[in-house]
C-alpha cells in the first residue's frame, strides 16, 4: 500500500483493529493502557477537572505544556501552575499560559497548592528524582519525562516512593502510545516475524548539543547534559528511550551490557561522552546492539527488529517478510494451478519494473495514523489521575529503561560487562 | 484443489521465484536450497559489483599481468568470444564503460568510445585471462542470470520432480515438463500498453524463454529508456521501444540471444535464426502506439 494512499483513521478505529487483531482481551492485559484509545466521556464539572503543575520548561517541557493546551478544554484539564528556576523559561511560561497559572521559581512552593491534582516534571535529570519524590509525599501524582534519574538509588528511591504513596509514575516513554509501536509490538507477540534474535538500535545526529548562553556562569545549568553531574549524556537522553523500546519487544530486560564510549569529535570540555556502542544480552541470549554518536547524522535513529521470519523497522513504519508475497504474474499462476486451470501467465516485458520491482521495499506496520504519541501520553496522564492509578507496566517499563540506560554507562565506564544488581528489582 | 510449493530469493539484483506443482514437500525444499547456494556461488563468482567476485579480480588486475582462472571461467569468457563472433559483435560483454558513460552524459546520443573484446586475451594452456587495454572490463550483465539458470536446469533435470516453473526476475523463465492443467506451460509476453494482457504466448517445456527490453515502466507507469542497454555496433542508445524473446532448451542461449538481437536489425536476426536450432524469436515494437509483433 502507498503512504499516500493510507488512510485516516480515528481511535476508536485503531483500537478495534489492534484488538481483532490480537484478541481484546489480550491486547488490554498486556497493554492497558490502549484503554485510553477508546474512552472519550469526560465528566465537564469543576469537580471532575484536573489540575496540572508543570515544573521545568525549558524546550522539553515547553512541547509538553503545549501539547496538554490542546486538550484543556476537551478533556477538562487546566494548567494551574507552572515552575522553572531559570528566568527567561519562567517568563516564557507565564507567556504560554497568558499568566493564568500561578508561576513559581520554587517548586516546592508550586507542590504546596493543596489543589493540584499532578506535576509534569521535565527538569534536567539530576533534579527529577528529589522533585519526583517530593512531589509524591505531597500527595501529587508525577508524570516524569525519562531518564528518571542520575543513579540507580535515586530511580530505586523514585519507584519505592510511587508504591508507597500509591500514587502514580508515569514515565515519558512516547513510544508506548505510538499507533505504530502498539501495532507493531502486538505483531511481534503475536510471532509474526518469528523468533527475535536481535535487535539493532542506533540515534545518530549531527550537532553538538550546546545551547548559546546568556553569561559564560550559564554554562552547566545551561548546558546541563554535557556534565557528568547533572547528565549521563546520549545513555539517558537518547538510549533510553531504545532500551525501553527493546525491553518492551523482548517482553523482560536484559541480564547483562557491554559498551564502549569516547570523546570523539566534540572535544569542546565535555564530560559526557559523544560516541557510544553497547552490547545487551538478554535471557534467551539475543541482543541489543546499539550505538549512537553525534557527529554524522546519515543513519538518524532506528530499531530493526530482526526475527526468524522478518524484520521490523518500527521508527520508519515498515515490515519486511523473510519470504515476501510473490509478484502478480507468479500469483497468478499458483492460483491457476491450485485450481486446475491452464492458462497463458504474462509475465515477460515492459511491466517489469528493474529499478523497482525486484526491490523489496518491505510492507507499512500501520496505516498512516494522525495521532501525536507526547499528547496520547498527556491524555492518559490527566486520565489515569481521575481514575486515581495508571497501568503498573508504565512505570515498570520507565524504571528499567532507566536502570540499564545507567548500567550502559557504568560498563563504558569501567570497561566491564556489567549484571544486574539483584537490590534494584522491582 | 492441487497443491503448490511456493519459494522465492534475491540475487543478482532481482529476484528467483520457484514454483513446483507439489510433490513431496522435503524434496521441494531441498531442491530449492540447492538452487539457492548454485545461484548465489554463481553470482559471488561473476558479478561485476561484488568486490570480491572473480570478475572484479580480474578486472581489477588482468591489464597489469595475467590472471590465473579456474576451468569455469574459461569456459565462461571462451563462451562470451564465441556468442560476440555468432552475433557479429551484438552480444558484447565490454559495454560498461559505454553504459558508465551514458549514464554520466544522459543527454548524449552517441559515442566514440568502443568496444574492447579485441583487447581480452585467453590462454587456454596457461588457463590465463589479460587485457591488452587498461580500459577493458568485463561486466557479464547479459549472461549471469541465463548462466545461473542453466546450471538450475541441470539441478532440476537431476531430481525427481517432474514439473517445475522458475521465473529470475519475471524476465527469464525456465520451465521443466508442463502444467499440471496442460500439456505445456504458456508464457505470456506482457503488454506494456495493456499490462496484464499478452501480446504473445509460447509454449514451453524443458525449455527457457528471455525477454530484453531497452525499456521499462516506472513507478508512475512512464515509460523510460534503460540506460544499460547500449548498441554495441552503432554505440548509441536504441531509442525504439522494442522487446525481444528468445525460447530455447538452453537458458543460457535464450539470454545470450535475447540481449544481442536488442541490437541486430530484422535482417540479421533472420540470419541469425538460420544458424540457430530449435530458437524462437519474437521482437514487439510500439512505435505505431500499438504492439507490432514479428516472428523468427
Amino acid at each position: 500500500m502507498e503512504q499516500k494512499e493510507l488512510f485516516e483513521i480515528n481511535r476508536r478505529e485503531f483500537l478495534k483493529k489492534i484488538s481483532i487483531a490480537t484478541g481484546s482481551t489480550v491486547a488490554l492485559s498486556s497493554m492497558p493502557w490502549l484503554k485510553i484509545f477508546g474512552e472519550d466521556k469526560i465528566g465537564k464539572s469543576a469537580q471532575d477537572k484536573v489540575r496540572l503543575g508543570f515544573i521545568g520548561i525549558g524546550d522539553r517541557g515547553s512541547a509538553l505544556l503545549k501539547n496538554v493546551q490542546t486538550f484543556e478544554d476537551i478533556l477538562n484539564v487546566e494548567i494551574a501552575a507552572i515552575c522553572d528556576d531559570y528566568e527567561p523559561n519562567y517568563q516564557r511560561a507565564i507567556k504560554f499560559t497568558n499568566g493564568k497559572a500561578k508561576a513559581f521559581y520554587d517548586y516546592r512552593e508550586l507542590l504546596a497548592i493543596k489543589d493540584i491534582d499532578g506535576v509534569v516534571i521535565a527538569t534536567p535529570l539530576h533534579e527529577h528524582a528529589h522533585i519526583t519524590v517530593d512531589a509524591l509525599h505531597a500527595g501529587k501524582h508525577v508524570f516524569c519525562e525519562k531518564a528518571m534519574a542520575r543513579n540507580l538509588d535515586d530511580t530505586k528511591l523514585m519507584y519505592d516512593t510511587h508504591l508507597k504513596t500509591n500514587l502514580i509514575l508515569q514515565i515519558g516513554h512516547q513510544r508506548m502510545f505510538s499507533p505504530v509501536y502498539l501495532d507493531a509490538i502486538k505483531r511481534i507477540h503475536n510471532g509474526e516475524i518469528g523468533q527475535i534474535s536481535q535487535i539493532r538500535a542506533y540515534w545518530h545526529r549531527s550537532m553538538n548539543w550546546r545551547r548559546p548562553l546568556p553569561k559564560p556562569e550559564l554554562e552547566r545549568k545551561i548546558n546541563w547534559r554535557l556534565y557528568e553531574e547533572y547528565s549521563a549524556g546520549l545513555f539517558t537522553e537518547l538510549l533510553s528511550h531504545q532500551i525501553q523500546v527493546a525491553n518492551w519487544v523482548n517482553k523482560t530486560n536484559p541480564v547483562s551490557v557491554v559498551c564502549n564510549g569516547s570523546i570523539n569529535f566534540w572535544k569542546d570540555g565535555r564530560e559526557v561522552y559523544d560516541n557510544i556502542a553497547c552490547i545487551y544480552e538478554y535471557p534467551d541470549g539475543s541482543n541489543l546492539v546499539y550505538d549512537s554518536q553525534n557527529c554524522n547524522k546519515h543513519y538518524g535513529l532506528e530499531e530493526q527488529v530482526l526475527g526468524s521470519k522478518g524484520t521490523m523497522e518500527i521508527e520508519i513504519n515498515k515490515v519486511y517478510s523473510e519470504k515476501p508475497p510473490a509478484p502478480p504474474a507468479i500469483l497468478h499462476l499458483i492460483n491457476d494451478i491450485e485450481k486446475d486451470i491452464f492458462d497463458v501467465i504474462p509475465i515477460g516485458g515492459a511491466s517489469w519494473v528493474p529499478e523497482t520491482a525486484v526491490k523489496y521495499s518491505g510492507d507499512y506496520i500501520a496505516e498512516n495514523y494522525k495521532m501525536d504519541e507526547t499528547k496520547l501520553q498527556l491524555e492518559a496522564f490527566t486520565r489515569y489521575i481521575r481514575e486515581g492509578k495508571a497501568p503498573e507496566e508504565l512505570s515498570r517499563q520507565g524504571y528499567y529503561a532507566s536502570v540499564w540506560a545507567l548500567l550502559a554507562e557504568k560498563a563504558a565506564k569501567t570497561r566491564e560487562r556489567i549484571t544486574f544488581d539483584e537490590k534494584y528489582r522491582i | 484443489m492441487s497443491k503448490v510449493y511456493y519459494n522465492s530469493f534475491f540475487a543478482m539484483g532481482t529476484r528467483l521465484n520457484v514454483v513446483f506443482p507439489y510433490t513431496d514437500e522435503e524434496l521441494c525444499e531441498r531442491l530449492f536450497n540447492m538452487i539457492e547456494n548454485e545461484v548465489h556461488r554463481v553470482e559471488l563468482k561473476l558479478s561485476y559489483f561484488i568486490p570480491e567476485s572473480f570478475v572484479s579480480r580480474i578486472n581489477n588486475e588482468a591489464f597489469k599481468s595475467s590472471v590465473m582462472v579456474d576451468l569455469e571461467m574459461l569456459e565462461i569468457i571462451k563462451l562470451c568470444l564465441n556468442y560476440n563472433r555468432l552475433t557479429l559483435g551484438a552480444f558484447d560483454i565490454t559495454m560498461r564503460r559505454l553504459v558508465d558513460f551514458f549514464k554520466q552524459n544522459p543527454e548524449a546520443t552517441e559515442t566514440d568510445l568502443t568496444s574492447c573484446m579485441q583487447y581480452i586475451q585467453l590462454d587456454d594452456e596457461e588457463k590465463s585471462i589479460r587485457f591488452t587495454d587498461e580500459q577493458t572490463k568485463i561486466d557479464l550483465g547479459g549472461f549471469g542470470k541465463g548462466y545461473a539458470l542453466e546450471k538450475v536446469q541441470r539441478l532440476v533435470n537431476d531430481s525427481p520432480i517432474e514439473s517445475a516453473f522458475i521465473s529470475f526476475g519475471e524476465s527469464s523463465i525456465l520451465a521443466k515438463g508442463k502444467h499440471p492443467s496442460g500439456k505445456t506451460w504458456q508464457v505470456g509476453l506482457n503488454d506494456y500498453i495493456n499490462s496484464g494482457q499478452s501480446v504473445y504466448s509460447f509454449e514451453l517445456e524443458n525449455g527457457s524463454v528471455s525477454t530484453s527490453s531497452n525499456y521499462f515502466l516506472d513507478d508512475s507507469g512512464q515509460l523510460q529508456f534503460k540506460a544499460n542497454v547500449i548498441n554495441p555496433i552503432t554505440r548509441n542508445i536504441n531509442k525504439e521501444i522494442e522487446t525481444v524473446s528468445v525460447q530455447s532448451k538452453s537458458p543460457l542461449e535464450a539470454e545470450i540471444l535475447s540481449t544481442a538481437m536488442l541490437s541486430l536489425n530484422d535482417e540479421k536476426t533472420a540470419a541469425l535464426k538460420e544458424k540457430l536450432n530449435e530458437v524462437e524469436i519474437v521482437k514487439i515494437r510500439y512505435n505505431s502506439g500499438e504492439a507490432s509483433i514479428t516472428k523468427f
